[in-house]
């Protein structure tokens, strides 16, 4: 198992920054927080792009960064990659020499190299552009050959910005299924709250330089410790299969669209657009469904309610409806939510995970 | 895509712009029109002026080198450091671009001449004296040269995107090989645009070169000092010369507006 234990604090642009935190190779991880909070700096100062002002870096239990021991490693000898927003493909190399560029640098024998270069391009299904150069691809190409490259490199840690930013919703889609099959462990910063849950297991908050909240995405979501992190994290996610104007739902359940799809789509609707009934309602609402009340947090005007039904789901209402509606943990309750709420995702594997 | 633009051009810039075009061309149609074409090959091939083409071009083409070898590192270093009194460095650097060639002339006959405070080291310790010397030429060239190179690395590695450099540290590659393997290969085309412009620019020097290394008809005697020299004694072969002069460096600049200037 790799380790990453970062605690120090940095300064860019006359603002600073303060990390404290373990991460282990056993989850994935969200970096997660508005424009400028600091999610590039905390990626940038464990692959040794931004120095530590204070404080220590250890990966794998060796010192990386630590100033007062004058201890700095440099980005090529760090077991970690740093895959930019653009991915940083070079334009003067043709697909296979990029993918080739981390043997090259790590003064691999070049029969060695040879069929390494080989098992990738076939798992990145890029053997058919292995000749081609950047300017000529797609920007989902693009980032395929980036996060190749970044694989070929074999890092204990894959440190991804916000890896689909510039990306169009077909691209991101292929983009997620082929992150979820990576072995690496991810550490992505991202402003995406679908990417945040479809990708990993943990979450790092950050805020105005700092870290504020860390922990799984149910912690994060039935106590989150600031207001932007429950907006961030309003929605909910599900999978299925689309036939036309329905949705069969992997866990279960159905669901009912205002567009026709076909084939495995991901929806994701926002916690606030569920109503919740004590009785079966009636109405313009396409999807009602039956539930249980399993969890509720109360946040200032707000409750947060975990249903579990066919499907689990979260919902927010305020604090006037959820009082005159008198439910508590264990109530019986109906859910519902228009089609034209639900946002459709193309999938590539629904099924898995 | 830009095609519409034009109609909002007011009037008068065109007269003015029609104007400047004359005045830019015309010189060119004067020297075309009296040269002597008929004669043009044999007065290129006279033994006088085949040795100043031959001494040109080695003059220009080592100058172009040594811009390489020396202006790569500097503009480099100006691009990218950020030490304090790099911008002095960087005014003085660009000095000879704007100086009159015959006061940087002067300027290196002070320093490298044979009383020159390193001149005269450089005599008494090696018995080396540039002026009258091939190399001297070679290295008024560079003086004048230098920063047309400088300037280009300059430009193209202050506007390289930074993670693409970091993109090849975080694969693996060192400092060293990130610049050879990532860095060098992505500045190509200005590296390319350097060396045509110094090239060019030491292919015409002429003040700096008759100040410092003089003029002598083996040695240092280049294209335009053998212009000048012809002009007063054979005026025919001064038009060829001046001739052979805008042919090369028409040249240069096509191949410029081709392929590298278009590339940035």
């Amino acid at each position: 198992m790799s380790t990453i234990q970062l605690s120090g604090s940095t300064n860019l642009e006359e603002k600073s920054f303060e990390f404290c935190i373990d991460i282990d190779s056993n989850k994935s991880v969200s970096i997660i927080g508005p424009n400028g909070a600091g999610k590039s700096t905390f990626l940038r100062v464990i692959g040794g792009h931004q120095p530590l002002r204070n404080g220590s870096l250890m990966i794998n239990d060796v010192l990386m960064d630590a100033p007062t021991d004058r201890i700095f490693i440099p980005p090529h000898r760090r077991p970690v990659v740093l895959q930019h927003q653009n991915g940083g493909v070079f334009p003067h190399l043709s697909v296979q020499d990029n993918i080739a560029f981390p043997f090259r640098s790590r003064k691999c024998s070049k029969r060695k190299a040879r069929t390494h270069i080989s098992d990738i391009l076939e798992e990145f299904d890029l053997k058919t552009i292995q000749t081609r150069f950047p300017d000529s691809l797609s920007g989902g190409q693009r980032s395929r050959v980036a996060l190749a490259r970044s694989v070929a490199s074999n890092p204990d840690f894959l440190l991804l910005d916000e890896p689909c930013a510039s990306l169009d919703v077909e691209a991101t889609a292929e983009m997620h299924q082929l992150l979820r099959s990576l072995k690496t462990t991810l550490l992505i910063a991202t402003h995406d709250p679908v990417e945040t849950m479809k990708l990993t297991d943990f979450i790092i908050a950050v805020d105005q330089g700092e870290i504020i909240q860390q922990g799984s995405i149910e912690e994060l979501t039935s106590n989150p410790a600031t207001p932007w992190i429950t907006k961030f994290l309003d929605l909910n996610l599900v999978s299925g299969k689309a036939v036309g104007y329905g949705v069969q739902l992997s866990d279960g359940g159905h669901l009912n669209l205002s567009k026709k799809h076909f084939g495995p789509v991901q929806i994701s609707f926002p916690s606030s657009a569920i109503a919740v009934h004590t009785d079966q309602p009636t109405g313009s609402p396409r999807n009602r469904w039956e539930a249980t009340v399993t969890s509720l947090n109360t946040d200032g005007d707000l409750v947060r309610i975990g249903l579990n039904g066919p499907f689990f789901s979260r919902a927010t209402i305020t604090n006037t409806s959820f009082k005159e509606l008198g439910i508590e943990l264990g109530s019986h309750c109906w859910a519902s939510i228009k089609a034209t709420e639900l946002m459709v995702l193309p999938s590539m594997d629904p099924d898995k995970k | 895509m830009t095609a519409k633009i034009s109609k909002s051009i007011p009037p008068l810039l065109w007269v003015g712009a029609f104007i400047a075009s004359i005045f830019l061309i015309m010189p060119f149609i004067g020297l075309s029109q009296r040269t002597p074409w008929s004669t043009f090959f044999q007065t290129v091939t006279e033994e006088a002026v085949f040795q100043s083409i031959t001494l040109s071009l080695v003059v220009a083409t080592s100058a172009t080198a040594i811009c390489f070898l020396l202006g790569l590192p500097l503009g480099w270093v100006l691009a990218r450091s950020h030490v304090k009194g790099l911008k002095v460095i960087r005014a003085i650097v660009l000095l000879p671009m704007v100086l009159p060639p015959v006061a940087g002339g002067t300027a290196l006959l002070f320093a490298l001449g044979r009383k020159g405070f390193i001149g005269e080291k450089l005599d008494s310790w090696f018995g080396l004296t540039l002026p009258f010397t091939t190399a001297g030429a070679i290295i008024a060239a560079t003086f004048v040269s230098l920063p047309f190179f400088v300037l280009a690395i300059e430009t193209a590695a202050s506007q390289l995107d930074p993670h693409f450099e970091e993109s090849s540290l975080s694969l693996g590659a060192g400092p060293t090989r990130t610049f050879f393997t990532a860095s060098l290969p992505m500045i190509k085309p200005a590296i390319f645009a350097g060396i045509a412009l110094s090239w060019a620019r030491a292919l015409g020097e002429f003040g700096a070169t008759i100040t410092f290394a003089g003029d002598n008809p083996e040695r240092t005697r280049t294209l335009p000092l053998q212009l000048f020299v012809a002009l007063e004694t054979n005026p025919e072969r001064a038009m060829v010369l001046g001739m052979l002069m805008v042919i090369i460096s028409l040249s240069v600049l096509v191949a410029l507006r081709g392929k590298w200037i278009a590339a940035q």
